[in-house]
């Protein structure tokens, strides 16, 4: 198989927009596509997660635009996100790549969290939501106001249990810093569930933390001599681009195709992972 | 959509700030990344990427990156150099936005806010400087 610069730059586009429209983020997807070209799993994740920096940090401009990224929320839970990111990239540095292919699926499968109905029947039973902030939180003064766009109504919220939540950013950088990924969705699900914050600040928030995430797990894999240049170059320019078209398109799309799409991307995702791992014992 | 304010008036304005780094780091990473790109096709032409070996980053750590960089030093060709200020300037984006945040913080003594700044600018450095 020939993959040139410009097809690499193609597929990194279509990775981008297919990011944009299911909330997974472009590496995931990319990190699977470079082991099913036959990449080493560690060159792929390395080289993946330096194009998680150019995605969120081009979705940031748009987030901060719209006033929706609570900083001191984002800034708290960035000191767990960045350590468990930093352990998470030194873990994979270390261990057998096999165990990758493992770890990538069954994180994968925090994914479907993102639906709603799974995530009222697994975790508002294991984690029944508190409605006061504690004390930690209080002294923290994570709360807030947004004004939303569609309604007009002034939103007010408080964060709670942001050590726990923190706990939960921990292992979402861990496993970030791992696989070479954001981790969007399971931040989004800690900050919802945990910390109380209403969905549109969560993933405004969420997508601030990536670009830290990122950068820590990055430090990490630079001096491993995994991060392939020519690889990163042409995904960082794909992904760029697929990520603002696809931003650009979302609204136009029905949410039932996108829920489809999501569903179907992610269990393919983790079924070529399983796949790989099977065959690589 | 818009929305219209968020936690308070203070933080609008980091917010507005940390909108135009991200904003400059992003055209800034795109730009250096299309050079590169030119470069490898002037250098090279079309290359199939699963065969070739690939140019791997091998630097001690972000700031030995940054030092070969000033003084020109391990940058064999235009697409190596071009390729490592895209690194560069991917990883001082986010850095800035938190440095700029820290700042911010200080010259308005929001010392709690500072303080949690100042730890996370502090992992990253510091990580960035051992690995």
């Amino acid at each position: 198989m020939i993959i040139s610069v410009p097809v690499l730059i193609v597929i990194s586009i279509i990775v981008g927009i297919l990011g944009a429209l299911t909330g997974l983020g472009g590496a995931s997807i990319l990190v699977t596509i470079l082991i099913l070209l036959g990449i080493p799993v560690k060159e792929a994740v390395a080289s993946a997660v330096v194009t998680v920096i150019a995605t969120s940090s081009s979705a940031s401009v748009f987030n901060l635009r719209n006033k929706l990224t609570h900083i001191k929320v984002g800034l708290f839970l960035e000191i767990f996100t960045v350590t468990g990111a930093i352990l998470g990239a030194t873990i994979t540095k270390i261990i057998p790549p096999i165990f990758l292919y493992f770890f990538f699926a069954a994180f994968l499968l925090t994914s479907f969290l993102r639906i709603g109905i799974l995530r009222r029947a697994i975790l508002e039973k294991i984690l029944p939501p508190s409605k006061q902030p504690d004390r930690f939180t209080r002294w923290m003064d994570l709360k807030g106001s947004y004004i939303d766009g569609v309604t007009g109504q002034k939103i007010d919220y408080a964060a709670r249990n942001s050590f726990l939540g923190g706990i939960g950013m921990f292992i979402a950088g861990l496993a970030a810093g791992m696989l070479g990924i954001g981790a969007g969705a399971f931040k989004v699900t800690v900050q919802e569930n945990i910390l109380g914050l209403p969905p549109k600040v969560s993933s405004s928030t969420s997508n601030f933390i990536i670009t830290m995430t990122a950068l820590a797990a990055t430090s990490v894999y630079l001096s491993s001599g995994y991060v392939n240049l020519m690889l990163m170059i042409p995904m960082v320019i794909g992904v760029t681009i697929g990520g603002i078209v696809g931003g650009r398109i979302l609204n136009r799309v029905p949410d039932n195709f996108l829920r489809i799409l999501f569903f179907l991307l992610v269990s393919y995702l983790i079924l070529e992972m399983l796949i790989k791992g099977v065959t690589s014992l | 959509m818009k929305y219209i304010s968020s936690n308070d008036a203070e933080s609008a304005k980091l917010e507005t700030i940390m909108g135009y780094i991200f904003a400059a780091g992003v055209i800034i990473t795109f730009v250096l990344a299309v050079t590169s790109v030119v470069f490898l096709y002037h250098l090279h032409g079309p290359i199939n990427l699963l065969e070739e070996r690939g140019e791997f980053f091998h630097q001690q750590n972000f700031f030995a990156l940054l030092s070969s960089l000033i003084h020109g030093s391990n940058i064999q060709n235009g697409t190596l150099l071009f390729a490592s200020l895209v690194l560069v300037s991917l990883v001082l984006t986010p850095l800035l936005v938190v440095a700029v945040a820290c700042i911010y913080f200080a010259l308005r003594k929001r010392f709690k806010c500072m303080s949690i700044t100042f730890i996370v600018i502090a992992i990253l450095i510091t990580s960035l400087a051992l690995h």
